[in-house]
């Protein structure tokens, strides 16, 4: 199979090894409090995509994922704080929880799409914020739950880095060819037509369940990330304003497209951390982008590059090889409901 | 051909039939579950404690079909969910708060916040809606961007104390029959609601406007090829939704205690009201409302630690058997 | 795959095997030095619009830095404005110079958020380099900083939030925390407890929000309280849930109990919401309340309509009506700067701020030693906005604490004024250090109740 890759292939790959390049190199280049943050962008963006995966492939944009990844928190912080158990055992409960999470909010919300599923799912994420407020014994409640120590062979900063890369790395394969097999492509089919998807045999909410339960187990990873980051969860982790900064994300690097939501996941952790040190109204700042990403760039930063690409590409006429013209394996980005 | 048409109206008789005596069954269980309910109330409590939380609930739920009224209308005719709803309350609340303060003039500071909220909805709808008209998810999400803008910037301009709107000293104070002492304030709010949902039901029921909304709802084409001027009605209802949000901030204000961070609360409660109630339906508000306003009074009444449950369990169980909510469409 | 694409594959992993060969990262772990490297974007000046001193080096060769975590956007804006407010004006006042060195800070914004406020942390600490952390407001953000701060040396001082067990049963824990210019949350409803019962109040339900801070203020009014003969029924303590949005349903019940008085603690927007229908209720000349402190603290109650607070009860180690030097040059120097009367948020950040430079002071200007430094911060006696305050041997501040009641000034506005005192008193009183910490931490299942 010598298939010749063509030029946009080319380029997405040698991008795709300097930005590895770039990860496994920051540690010797940054301070540990930028490596920090880049732990906390890349679980971040790791959530981003749990929810493109939803919301680019599948139509169903979710108010409530930050309701499944902190759920998986909360039983990590169980099993570590309330039950002193070790780590294989914190990370079962916590793997499991999301997951049971995830199947409640989809058995709740498969039957459902559009702006339903939003508000459903948006409902949704605030009970299990109200919930982890509420029951202080097993959630702390608002004081949280603290000791949740990493595993002795990623204590440092560093190590935990390199830790967070290559789970982020290894799940963002894993749901890059998920959204090309055959799977991926049923779910793009209830994005463009459930009725049609009814006519080839699907079951429309069956496959919903499935593509939430997906997306609800990633969420997971990155909520179990996120709490050995810290060692430390509170209720705020699942407040909407975190599931909807996790939307934001995915749609200004590009809902539809999974690298995007990583970039999105970038810009957005460097504003919170480091422009909200010098800018007060940085939530208006938050909301502002938002806005204008959704009048002037639905396709996002990587839709937008997508395309300038491609159409410097065709301007550039059919001459030489590597310009393969349209290139099948682009994600056209979301563009509509 | 005619028995082919035969056969579908049969058909569409049988269906229909069908539906009306599911919904019977459905409401007929309900009234016993209702009856039960209070049955088991009134067993926890005297029943001058009940009718005082009953109140309670009522006046809470009055807050609540104000707001839920502006969005289920919004909805039902233009398919938009506009999240940015609490947010429109929130500063309603607060520009009521700062009119009130300005000049001590009750009816002012209501219609002032709220005619200012309708100018915010008119730049919303037209500005930031107009050009993503049609793509409900776009527009949700922007609406969720604009409550981020509208909460930070109501911060800056009020401060983040706690902010309740002061009301006028006639409707200050408990109004007292016998025993039996009340809130004349929330007693205002409840008597608000009634006159607000029946002019509301006039309008949408007796009028040539609720007319064009109701006719707006199911056919837009039709609607526009008549020549009316469709976008305008759009723009209408989403300026006089915004309007009642206002409304709903400056009259919530006066008992609910204005503070940033209350916008999606109460948009949170707004939600339930018209899941449980049905989008887009006027009467669901009404049900809904009453309905949230009762559980939310009774369960911290009775079982405040699964407060929270009680009002969420209810919209999850409509969300699994009724979708549409309890008087939305099929 | 193209052999091109090959090279860049070999040529990339060889540079990974070079990056690993020259050893691991991680050198730069804690820094009290300014050494930020070159790609970050932090700056290391104060926050937007604060002044850096700029006065000429002493003999110090580098400035003491602080960090002041606070929430300044979100729900408690308020309460953490006036804390920064406080603590900035202090600064203004006195001079940001101690012991012969220079003094700088920073302010930053936590939204009331545990995470940002960890992340906000690492970044003083690793990267400011600041020698003293001052924060948060929330007892929570507070305990999750402190856990974060307790192996990193820096000296951690929590003048508002107040987590009981931190100079309890948790002290050893967290060797470098200190709540100078702070408070527990029961100190200062031992106090209104033991009052209650001596102006012949017998029977009392309480109201406190569902939560560690509310289980506290309201474990240590019962515990006092009944111990000295009072009655506090199990079923008529009501918790509300945080952050409640109708508090109607709650007052009808207590309205409901035949009690002689009402022991409320409410936070944010739930104190107005029920001082809003203790009024309209008509139980405000009808059924007495004692406030927890917050409950009436001036920013509480500034937006209040004067009717509803006038000749309310509360206790509290603040009182900005106090007859004293300190309180009152404090209320006036607040005031003129802001236009406000300062609430006890800002009081508690001005004496944090006291303490740091009264200790900077007594060590010279070296605090590189951190545990000398907490042992001289123990030993100063001050006098502070909130009376002479002296620390226990737990880190926790002994006070005169104060029935207060609220009174309107002749501009309009209200404010507390003492009508009684009790003098030093300590996290523990009534009891001693050891018959208190053989006792649970309060909380709803442990409130104290002698009746039981």
């Amino acid at each position: 199979m010598m298939k010749r890759l063509s030029l946009t292939n080319r380029v997405k790959l040698v991008l795709l090894a300097a930005a590895i390049g770039f990860g496994v190199a920051a540690p010797y280049i940054f301070s540990s409090f930028i490596v920090g943050l880049l732990s906390l962008a890349l679980i971040a963006g790791l959530f981003a995509m749990s929810i493109d995966l939803l919301a680019g492939y599948a139509g169903l944009v979710t108010l409530g994922q930050a309701g499944i990844s902190a759920t998986a928190s909360y039983g990590v912080g169980y099993m570590a704080n309330k039950v002193g158990a070790g780590i294989p055992a914190q990370l079962l409960v916590g793997i499991a929880a999301g997951l049971v999470a995830s199947a409640v909010f989809a058995a709740m919300a498969m039957r459902t799409g559009g702006v339903a599923f939003i508000m459903i799912t948006l409902a949704q994420g605030m009970i299990v914020w109200g919930l982890s407020i509420r029951l202080y014994q097993i959630t702390g409640a608002e004081n949280g739950l603290t000791g949740i120590d990493r595993p002795a062979f990623v204590s440092e900063y560093w190590q935990y880095y390199y830790f967070v890369l290559t789970v982020v790395l290894i799940c963002s394969f894993l749901l890059f060819i998920a959204v090309r097999s055959p799977f991926g492509s049923s779910i793009k089919g209830i994005r463009e037509s459930e009725s049609r998807m009814r006519m080839l045999g699907y079951n429309p909410a069956l496959q919903k369940f499935y593509v939430f339960m997906v997306s609800g187990f990633f969420a997971s990873v990155a909520g179990i990330l996120f709490v050995y980051l810290n060692e430390f969860i509170s209720p705020s982790a699942a407040y909407i304003a975190a599931s909807a900064i996790g939307v934001l994300e995915a749609i200004l690097g590009g809902i539809g497209t999974l690298i995007g939501p990583m970039i999105g996941a970038f810009i957005i952790v460097y504003i919170q951390n480091i422009v909200s040190t010098n800018l007060e109204r940085w939530p208006t700042l938050m909301g502002l982008i938002f806005i204008v990403v959704i009048l002037f760039a639905r396709q996002g930063i990587v839709g937008a590059i997508s395309s300038g690409w491609r159409r410097w590409l065709e301007s550039r006429g059919p001459s030489g090889p590597g310009t393969a013209g349209r290139d099948p394996s682009d994600e056209l980005a979301l563009d509509s409901s | 051909m005619t028995d082919t048409l035969t056969q579908a109206t049969s058909r569409e008789a049988i269906i229909r039939a069908q539906r009306r005596k599911r919904r019977l069954i459905f409401t007929a269980a309900s009234l016993v579950v209702f009856a039960l309910l209070v049955w088991w109330i009134l067993g926890k409590m005297s029943v001058k404690s009940f009718w005082l939380q009953a109140l309670n609930g009522l006046s809470f739920g009055a807050v609540l079909f104000f707001l839920a009224s502006g969005f289920t209308l919004i909805f039902g005719l233009m398919r938009i969910t506009n999240l940015a709803h609490g947010g429109f309350y929130l500063v309603g609340g607060y520009m009521g708060f700062s009119v009130m303060n300005w000049t001590g003039n009750f009816a002012l500071a209501i219609f002032g916040a709220a005619m200012g909220i309708t100018v915010v909805g008119l730049f919303t709808e037209r500005i930031l809606l107009r050009p993503i008209r049609g793509m409900e998810q776009p527009e949700v999400l922007l609406t969720i961007g604009l409550t981020f803008v509208l909460g930070d910037l109501s911060l800056a301009v009020w401060g983040g104390d706690p902010t309740p709107v002061p009301v006028p000293a006639f409707l200050q104070g408990p109004l007292r029959i016998g025993d039996f002492a009340y809130p004349r304030y929330r007693l205002f709010v409840l008597a608000c609601a009634i006159v607000v949902a029946l002019v509301l039901f006039y309008i949408e029921r007796r009028t040539r406007l609720g007319a064009i909304v109701r006719a707006g709802v199911d056919d837009r084409e039709t609607v526009a090829a008549l020549g009316i001027n469709i976008k305008a009605v759009f723009t209408g209802v989403f300026m006089f939704g915004a309007f009642l949000a206002g409304f709903s901030g400056v009259i919530g204000g006066g008992f609910l205690t204005l503070l940033p961070g209350q916008d999606f609360e109460i948009l949170l409660f707004g939600l339930v009201v018209v899941i449980l109630g049905g989008l887009g339906s006027l009467p669901g508000a009404v049900l809904g409302a009453v309905l949230v306003g009762l559980i939310d009074s009774f369960a911290k009444a009775l079982v405040p630690e699964l407060s929270f449950f009680t009002l969420f369990a209810p919209m999850a169980l409509i969300l699994v058997l009724r979708p549409q909510g309890l008087l939305g469409r099929e | 795959m193209t052999k091109r694409l090959m090279r860049t594959i070999a040529i990339v992993a060889v540079l990974a095997l070079v990056l690993v060969a020259c050893g691991t990262p991680g050198g730069d772990e804690t820094t009290t030095t300014t050494a930020a490297s070159g790609t970050t974007a932090a700056p290391t000046t104060t926050a937007a619009g604060d002044t850096t001193t700029t006065e000429a080096m002493m003999e110090c060769t580098e400035p003491i830095k602080l960090g002041l975590l606070q929430p300044l956007t979100g729900g408690l804006a308020a309460s953490g404005g006036d804390a920064k407010d406080g603590f900035e004006l202090y600064w203004e006042t006195n001079g940001l110079t101690a012991g012969g060195c220079d003094i700088e800070f920073r302010v930053v914004d936590t939204a009331g958020n545990p995470d940002t406020a960890l992340q906000l942390v690492d970044e003083l600490v690793d990267n400011y380099g600041a020698d003293i952390i001052v924060g948060e407001l929330l007892a929570n953000v507070t305990l999750a900083l402190a856990d974060r701060l307790k192996d990193k040396d820096v000296i951690f001082m929590s003048p508002i939030g107040s987590a009981d067990d931190l100079t309890q049963r948790e002290v050893d824990t967290y060797p470098n925390f200190t709540r100078a210019g702070g408070w527990t949350s029961s100190q200062t409803s031992h106090v209104l407890g033991d009052w209650a019962y001596k102006e012949g109040y017998r029977n009392v339900a309480t109201i406190c929000t569902d939560y560690a801070f509310g289980h506290e203020m309201c474990g240590g009014f019962t515990q006092v309280f009944t111990e000295a003969g009072g009655t506090v029924v199990p079923a008529q303590q009501l918790w509300n849930p945080l952050g409640s949005t109708d508090l109607g349903t709650y007052v009808t019940q207590l309205d409901g109990f035949g009690v002689d008085a009402v022991f409320a603690l409410q936070v944010g927007a739930s104190v107005s919401d029920l001082l809003n229908n203790w009024t309209n209720f008509g139980l405000k000349d009808s059924l007495p309340m004692l406030g927890g402190e917050v409950m009436m603290d001036v920013s509480n109650v500034r937006n209040v309509p004067a009717e509803q607070v006038i000749g309310l009860i509360s206790s509290g180690h603040w009182a900005e009506g106090l007859e004293a030097p300190a309180t009152q040059d404090f209320v006036a120097a607040f005031d003129g700067a802001f236009d406000r009367i300062p609430s006890y948020y800002a009081a508690a950040t001005w004496t944090a701020a006291q303490y740091i430079q009264e200790s900077i002071e007594a060590m010279g200007g070296d605090i590189s030693d951190r545990a000398a430094t907490l042992d001289v911060m123990k030993g100063l006696a001050l006098d502070t906005p909130f009376g002479p305050s002296v620390l226990d041997e737990y880190g926790n501040p002994i006070y005169d604490i104060y029935i207060r009641q609220i009174e309107e000034r002749p501009d309009g506005r209200v404010w507390n004024v003492v009508i009684d005192t009790y003098e030093d008193i300590d996290q523990f009183w009534p009891k001693t250090a050891e018959e208190y910490l053989a006792q649970p931490v309060y909380s709803r299942d442990f409130q104290g109740n002698a009746g039981g």
